[in-house]
């Protein structure tokens, strides 16, 4: 589906609303992990349902799907047990529904005008899928839903400093046993300090990277 | 009231604001389970044993839950396996049409008789 095109901090801006509101209306403050079920059943009162997506939608490779006409999510049965895939998973619906429910269900209602209402759920994410614009989009959503800067931040500073890890070949060699290795290391020790318990390595070493705090050397200045 | 079994616990889950796997944790099955049984999908009926956690963790009367289920409470179906003339006075009830909540109240005035 073609969505509307959205910049990062439009992204960023959203999730931090959606955190506002939920904090602020069950008067929790915000910390790590970060209930995404809960924001998802508890505050906009979406559906959930834990499904055998493949056999359901016919399709390989299926995660999870948002069915905005019905208000429902569902998740596939498969990633149920792996916390930091089905959080992510579920987080990333969650984008969905919060950047592109607006405009399906605008153009739903033109579109029943003129026949039935679609019983197909307006997203199907997968695996395998090349990233279209709503996905990577939903992605940004559920890395700093998950993962708040601030609060990645904090856990970065009490355990590594204030200043950005730095990795040699980091820019081009992030596959290379020794630079993934360092890497994953500062990704584990944020996830422990920060209690991310939610989040899987991977997502939180893209993350470290989206907001510098792991990154290539910075050359030093030629003075001339 | 709800009309399935699955419509009256999903109901009362998000009542008491109970997450989906967070319930499942408390009743002890799976998460993928309590969604089939929410979507009445599940061909299996949850047993007694597991009807008894689900109304204890949501505050439910297990005997409107195992009446949505199918299915009759053990105790109950020892009684009347106990004693002969037990089906045959819940048949007469039935015949006379009886409700139940008739035969509560009937043996309410009998108590208070004695």
């Amino acid at each position: 589906m073609k969505v509307r095109f959205l910049r990062t901090d439009e992204i960023e801006n959203a999730v931090a609303e959606l955190l506002r509101n939920f904090c602020h209306k069950r008067n929790v403050a915000l910390s790590a992990p970060v209930p995404v079920e809960d924001i998802l059943e508890k505050h906009l009162q979406v559906k959930l349902e834990i499904k055998d997506l493949e056999k359901m939608l016919g399709i390989p490779d299926v995660l999870g799907a948002a069915w905005f006409a019905q208000g429902i999510v569902r998740i596939d049965e498969r990633i149920v047990d792996q916390e930091g895939r089905y959080c992510f998973t579920l987080s990333h619906e969650l984008g969905h529904w919060v950047l592109h429910r607006p405009q399906v269900e605008a153009e739903r209602v033109t579109r029943t005008l003129f026949g039935p209402a679609s019983e197909a759920p307006a997203f199907i994410c997968r695996t395998s899928e090349k990233r279209a614009p709503a996905e990577w989009q939903a992605d940004q959503f559920a890395a700093r839903l998950l993962m708040p800067a601030r609060l990645v931040r904090e856990a970065f500073t009490a355990t590594c400093g204030n200043s950005a890890i730095e990795i040699d070949g980091f820019a081009k060699r992030r596959t290379d046993a020794d630079v993934l290795t360092r890497w994953r290391e500062v990704a584990t020790t944020v996830i422990d300090t920060g209690k991310f318990t939610n989040v899987s390595n991977e997502a939180m070493r893209y993350r470290l990277s989206d907001l510098q705090l792991v990154r290539e050397p910075i050359p030093s200045q030629i003075i001339q | 009231m709800s009309k399935t079994l699955g419509q009256r616990i999903r109901q009362t889950r998000t009542q008491r604001e109970l997450g989906l796997r967070e319930m499942a944790r408390m009743v002890e099955i799976s998460p993928t389970y309590l969604s089939r049984v929410e979507t009445d999908e599940e061909k299996n009926p949850p047993a007694e044993e597991t009807l008894k956690k689900i109304a204890e963790v949501l505050g439910e009367n297990i005997n409107e839950l195992m009446h949505l289920a199918g299915r009759v409470p053990s105790d109950v179906d020892e009684i009347v396996r106990e004693d002969p003339a037990m089906p045959d006075a819940l048949r007469a009830a039935k015949a006379k049409n009886i409700t139940g909540e008739q035969l509560k109240q009937l043996i309410e005035k009998a108590k208070a008789r004695r």
